[in-house]
Order: structure tokens, then sequence, then C-alpha cells
């Protein structure tokens, strides 16, 4: 699998949570599941940065307190039309979270905007993708009625009030 | 009514866009069915029986003369000449070819239409009282709020892939003609004691396998926190709904399972959390879109209603059509018209285009330009004046659409049954036609009273018979249809769901059953009562003895 | 021992289809429809339907040989190769009417 991030290839520096894991240069960050962040977090040297793998039957809140603390949040698809990872990310961003929201699973690119919308901003996906057609995918439409975490899409009532003040 | 600004037309131009190029990727092969099956229904494009059936979207039921027209022409030019007016207040064509829909989808957006989530597991369809703005028990007109839950739940990122379908109707009367207790969130309009206007919020309503009565979970919630509460049901719903059974998916079974106290509580921590601010930008939407529904010029000039009386007194069939489909309009001096889509031994909900041409000229003529459609499958003409109405059924007569009998035994709802759908186990069109052929003469209609027949060809309940006085539903026993019958199922205020009588009939002994059982209320019923009283007064037992014999 | 002919939707009409006799074509008639008793046949031919991009929800469908050729032994899929029966004026039926 490979890392996108503005329909780019990135590199993914984050590792899996080990008990016996050697830090090093390579290595930007560290992810933890809810139940080894709070017993576990803390082993880790401070150069580190923290993520967590939030299953879906996770509720966002029960990381709400850690959110200040946290750079990477992994939300899960296992079936693209399971869409529960949407409100954990909205969830996530409306705690105030900044870091990166990165979605894995059954990650396509018809809904690839749906997600950057709700607060994604990295995603797993084959290693083959052509990604012009995920930068085309999110910018098909690029204005929506509802709450946008994403700032190059623009919320059609904003839209509406700037015009008519 | 609603019309789009430049927003609006972009954002359904670029969906369509966006379909034309899944449509060619799919026929390319780059997608495979699986993947693009979700995309066409979000889309409204359903796989039937014999062809694709492509469901368009009615807003909360209200049409232009224009947009039927529009209508009309697709019917002609993409279909076979008619379509199907639903129990949802939508409209289906039954034999769109896939390489037109986005074409069809190009021409519903040039009138400020669409398709967008009539299927899939999102919000669908907003619906409400077809006499919505005119009716004269009003509290407040219901379009506006429909029309921000439509904008607001229009590709919603965030309820796109919710557990199961999702569908909320809203009410503006203290009489409830959107059936909002059957929905997934249903929305009843009140005014407080300050004279504010504010909202009951109730869920858990449903029909399909295991019907339930929606439930308030909240009393009243102002204007500008009706989206933020509408978002908190969502997202406890999105979340905690189960995914493991489709049918037990729906928020029925999670309010339910859950208990309405604990789930309420659950909505009522996530409501607190969205942004108050918000509520702002919603208000101010709000108030946009209520000045598109300012109540019309009226005509100030003084009704001569003795023109009218002459027409009645004169016209025996026109009296009886007056009685029966004309409703009292907000306004002195005009009348709201109930078209029928129920001719006798005919296919409930079904229009040629000869008809949608009619009735969007009949709309242009007398009814500014504005059509509804109800979800009990007929048409509304909302604006006419008295003084035009004889001349107007005159000419709905001419076209078979003069069927006098809104509300009647014969004003029956129907799903479209084995006859087209791929989720049928039986036939609802043909029983609907037995039924109204032995109810055909207009004095025993009339005599029976008001009597709401549904009917439903599978246990999915499209044709809403839970609901029903008296409700059918078809099922598939070894091969051979059968119709089981449901007593004292309500859709209104006082909403209640059938209760089975017992053993089911055979496709030929259906509409004696149906006979039997209008018979029996006939002979115990007291003056002035309707069927529905009587049943509640005298119960299931005299239906069920007359049906099956003595215990 | 059954018979079985292979039924789909064509992906771009919509249309009801039938396996051909050629066992390559598809058709839109049952009595133009390749049918076999050998369930490895069917079996193959399934699969090589189901692999085709351009038809969907193949499915082998039994039928029974009466009098006028093959016939489908379950209503749904006799509604299906016809057309609705509360308007016989449409689908196939109406094409098989004309043809006659």
């Amino acid at each position: 699998m490979a890392l996108i991030k503005d329909h780019q290839f990135i590199e993914d520096r984050w590792v899996y949570y080990e008990p016996d894991l050697e830090p090093n240069d390579q290595i930007q960050g560290v992810i933890f599941n809810l139940q080894n962040f709070t017993a576990c977090s803390h082993n880790i040297p401070q150069s580190l940065q923290l993520g967590i793998k939030l299953a879906n039957h996770d509720p966002a809140a029960a990381i709400q307190q850690y959110i200040n603390q946290l750079k990477l949040v992994i939300l899960q698809f296992p079936a693209f039309a399971d869409g529960r990872a949407y409100s954990q990310a909205q969830s996530l961003r409306q705690f105030g979270f900044d870091g990166e929201i990165r979605a894995t699973g059954n990650v396509l690119v018809d809904q690839y905007a749906f997600m950057l919308q709700c607060g994604f901003t990295s995603f797993e996906i084959p290693n083959n993708t052509d990604l012009e057609e995920w930068k085309n995918a999110a910018r098909i439409i690029p204005t929506t009625y509802s709450r946008t975490q994403a700032k190059n899409y623009s919320h059609i009532w904003n839209l509406r009030k700037v015009l008519s003040s | 009514m609603y019309r789009y600004d430049e927003f609006d037309a972009e954002f359904v131009k670029q969906r369509v866009d966006q379909f034309r190029d899944q449509v060619q990727r799919r026929v390319a092969g780059e997608l495979t069915e699986d993947e693009f099956k979700p995309l066409r229904l979000m889309n409204g494009l359903y796989l039937q029986l014999h062809a694709y059936m492509l469901r368009v979207a009615i807003p909360y039921g209200t049409l232009s003369a224009t947009q039927m027209y529009k209508l009309a022409d697709i019917a002609d030019k993409y279909d076979k000449g008619y379509g199907h007016f639903t129990t949802r207040q939508n409209i289906q064509f039954n034999w769109p070819k896939l390489n037109d829909v986005p074409d069809i989808l190009e021409e519903l957006a040039s009138v400020e239409m669409h398709a967008i989530q009539t299927s899939g597991n999102c919000i669908r369809n907003v619906t409400t009282d077809q006499w919505a703005g005119v009716a004269a028990d009003e509290i407040e007109d219901p379009r506006p709020v429909c029309e921000l839950i439509r904008q607001w739940s229009t590709l919603n990122p965030e309820f796109a892939y919710l557990p199961r379908k999702f569908k909320i109707a809203v009410t503006g009367s203290s009489n409830d003609r959107a059936a909002v207790k059957a929905h997934d969130i249903g929305i009843i309009t009140h005014k407080n004691e300050n004279g504010d206007i504010g909202y009951e919020i109730l869920i858990g309503g449903g029909l399909g396998r295991t019907p339930f009565i929606g439930k308030t979970v909240k009393k009243f919630v102002g204007k500008d926190r009706l989206l933020a509460y509408i978002e908190a049901v969502m997202r406890v719903y999105n979340l905690q709904g189960r995914r493991d059974n489709k049918y037990k998916a729906r928020i029925k079974i999670l309010t339910h399972e859950t208990g309405i106290e604990k789930l309420s509580e659950m909505i009522e921590r996530e409501f607190e959390r969205i942004d108050k601010a918000q509520g702002e930008l919603e208000l101010a939407e709000l108030n946009r879109i209520e000045s598109y529904f300012e109540p019309p010029q009226y005509s100030s000039e003084q009704d001569d209603s003795t023109a009218l009386q002459q027409s009645l007194e004169a016209n025996e069939q026109f009296n009886y059509w007056y009685n029966t489909n004309v409703a009292k309009h907000q306004q002195p001096g005009y009348a709201i018209v109930n078209i029928s889509l129920k001719p006798i031994e005919g296919i409930p909900g079904d229009a040629t285009s000869a008809q949608m041409r009619l009735v969007a000229q009949l709309a242009e003529q007398f009814s500014l330009s504005e059509i509804r459609v109800t979800h009990e499958q007929n048409l509304v003409l909302p604006y006419v004046k008295q003084a035009d109405l004889f001349t107007l059924w005159q000419q709905l007569e001419q076209h078979d659409l003069g069927n006098s009998n809104l509300g009647l035994i014969t004003d029956i709802i129907a799903c479209p049954g084995l006859d087209y759908c791929a989720l049928a186990t039986a036939r609802s069109i043909p029983i609907a036609q037995k039924i109204s052929k032995v109810f055909a003469d207009r004095r025993k209609q009339q005599d029976i009273g008001k009597l709401q027949i549904n009917i439903s060809g599978c246990i999915n309940a499209c044709g809403h018979h839970h609901v029903g006085n008296i409700g059918i539903l078809g099922l598939d026993k070894k091969g051979e249809e059968y119709y089981q019958i449901t007593l004292g199922g309500n859709a209104d205020e006082n909403a209640a769901i059938g209760k089975i009588t017992g053993p089911g009939f055979s496709k030929d002994e259906i509409a004696g059953a149906v006979e039997t059982v209008v018979n029996t209320y006939i002979e115990n019923r007291q003056t002035d009562e309707n069927f529905i009283q009587t049943h509640s007064r005298i119960g299931d037992v005299p239906f069920k003895e007359a049906l099956y014999g003595p215990n | 021992m059954t018979t079985k002919v292979i039924m789909a939707n064509d992906l771009l009409s919509g249309d009801v289809i039938f396996l051909s006799r050629d066992s390559r074509s598809w058709t839109k008639f049952l009595d133009q429809a390749w049918a076999s008793d050998s369930e490895q046949l069917v079996e193959q031919m399934l699969a090589a339907a189901q692999d085709s991009h351009m038809i969907i929800g193949a499915e082998a469908i039994e039928v029974e040989h009466d009098h006028t050729g093959l016939a489908l032994t379950v209503f749904r899929e006799h509604l299906r190769s016809r057309g609705p029966s509360v308007r016989t004026d449409l689908g196939k039926q109406a094409e098989l009417k004309q043809a006659a």
C-alpha cells in the first residue's frame, strides 16, 4: 500500500507500537491502539510523535483528552459502504484536533471528496494508483451544503451570505 | 416555490458530470458492478425486474408546471410514455437505458431537478404535507424547513454511508398528512406560549418487516438549532446503528434495542457538542429560503360563489367530485383541488405523458403554475379559484382525471409490486385493480366513506400496508402469491400499526375478503362512524369471525 | 436432473437476457436460450457470464420443457421473461406479440 496526501504520494514514516521498538531517524512517530496508548505511550522517546488507530466502535470522545498530544489518528473503512469513520473524523475536528487523519481500509476514489470534507488528510491506497483520477475526484464538486473541514471546499450558505452582504 | 440560484444549479450540474464519468468508467470496464452499484443508486438508478428504473426526487412533493412538462418529455423521449408517482412523493421511470441516464439527469437539471439520494443508505427525499402553504389548519408552511433539510442532506459527506436508508418527514399542521410517525425522523411544528415556532422531533418510526411508530425524543427545538439536533441524531445513528444485519439496521431497531431514554441522552450529549454559532448561518439560510415561499398574490376581486353554487346544483357529478376531491383553502375564494390518479381498475399512481402535460397546463391556467404530489400517489393543484372549479373539472373529466374518490376505498395506495420490482414477492397492482372494480359503484364508495387501503408486494412495505386502515401484504407461499390482511392501521396523527387478521388469501380470494371486512364494518357501524372508528370500537373479533368463521 | 438457462441483465439496456444457443451471444427471448442438464456446463457458462463486464446479475435459472419449448418454473422469472402483467403492451410480451 502507498500513502497519499494532497493527491501526492508521500513516505509513510509511522510505525505501529511494539514493546521492543528501537527508534531511529527514519521513524516519525508511533501508532497505538486505544488500549496500549494509555499503558505504553509514555515509554516512547520524546523525539517521536504519537498516533492512535481507532476502531470503528471506539468513540471519538475517548481520545478527546489526548488530542493535544496526538499528531495522527487513523480511522478505518472495513468496507467503503461502512461510513462510521466519517462521523469519527467530524467529531475529532470538532474537538479541535488539527493533526493528520488517515483513512485506511477500503478507501476508493469515489468516496475521496467525502473523506476530504469530513477532515481526512491522508489516505492509504494501492501502490499503482493513477493519482490524476483522485485529483479530479476531489475537484469535481467543489461546493457543499454541509459542514466541511477542508478549506478548498466552499460551503454554499457561506458563499450566499458573502454575496448578499 | 423554491428556485435554484447559481450555486444550486452549478452543484447539480457538476453532479451530473460526475455521474456521466462514472457511467463511462463502468461501461469501459474500469468500475466493477459492485463498485458502480452504490454510485448509481445514489443517483436514483435501480436495476429492477425488467429493466433499469430511475427514481427522480420531487422535493417535498412540490412541482412547477415547467417541471411537469419536462417529466412528460422525459417519459416520451427516454421511456415508454408514462411515469409512476410513489409513496415518497417521487416519480419513477421504468425503462431508461444506462447510457441515457446522464442525459436524463442533465435535462432534469435544466428544470432544477435531480435524482440525488433517491436510493442508497443515505438521507432520502424529505417529504411533507401535500397541502403545505395552503392548508387551512396550518401553523407554519413546512416547505422552508424541508428545503433547508434537502440542501443540508444533499451529498452530506458524513451521512452518505449510513447503516441503512433514512427518511425524514415534516408536518406544519397538527393534522398529520405526512405520516411523520412512520419515519426515521418525524418533525412536528408547534407554536409555544411565547408565540415562537419550534419543532418536536420523533425518531424510530418506520414500516418494513418490523414496524414501529416514532417516539418523541425532543419536545421543542428552536429554528436555529433544528439542523444541529438532526445532525446529532444522525451522528449517533451512524455510529451506533447496526451494520451486521440489514434488516436490523434502521434507526427504529436502534431505538427499540437501546431504549428511547438512553438514546435521547446520547443524542443530547452530541447535540450539546455541536457548535451553536453554526445556527446563525442556518437561520440566515432558512430566512433566505422562506422568502421563496411567501404566499402568492391572491386575487382580491370578491368571488361570486353563486356561479359555483349553481354548477354544484346543476351537475350531480361535479357536485360529487367537489365534495370528495376539493379541500378547504387558507384563502377565502380559493380551493385545493386533488387530482386522483386512481381510476377504477387503473394502476395507482401511474400517469401518462399526456396526463402530465394536461396537469401542467391546468396548473398554468388555474393554479399559479404549481402542482403537488401526495404520498397517497395523487396530484394536487393548490391554488385554484373557486370560480374556476367547474371549468377545471370539465377538463379533468375529459382526460380521465376526474376520478371522484379521494380518501375513499378505491383511492388505494399500492407499491409497484412484482410487476416491476426486483424485491417483491407478489403483485400489488392487480389486487388494487380487483378491489377497485368490486367497489366501483360511486354510491357504494360514498356510503362506505373514508377508508384507506394500502397494498405492499413484499415485507419492505413500500405500500405502507401497516398503516392502512385495511392493509394488504403480498407474499410468496411455495411459488403462489398470497395476501395477508391487517386491520386498524392509521398513518395520521393517531398513527397505529395494523394487526394481522389470520391466514392469508389467494390472489383470487383477496378482493372478496376485503369485501367481507367492509360488509362487517357496514353491519356494525353506528351513525356517522367511519371504518377506523368502528374498528377501534368493536375490535378485530367480528372481522376475524366474518373472514374465518367463529373461532 | 434439472435443466437450467443462464439469465441476466444487459448492462446498457437493462433488458433481461438469456445466454443464446450458440453459448456465446445473448438473446432477449427464452425460446432462443441455451439450456443444459449438465451441472458442470451450467456452472462453466455462469462463471463466464459473471466475468463479462457488460452483463449483470447472471444467474442459472431452472426451466422445464413443455409443449412450446422451454418454460420458466418460478412465477417471478416468468414475469421477468415477459414484462409487467398489468401492461401487456410493454416488455418482451409486446415484442413477442408483434413478431407473432
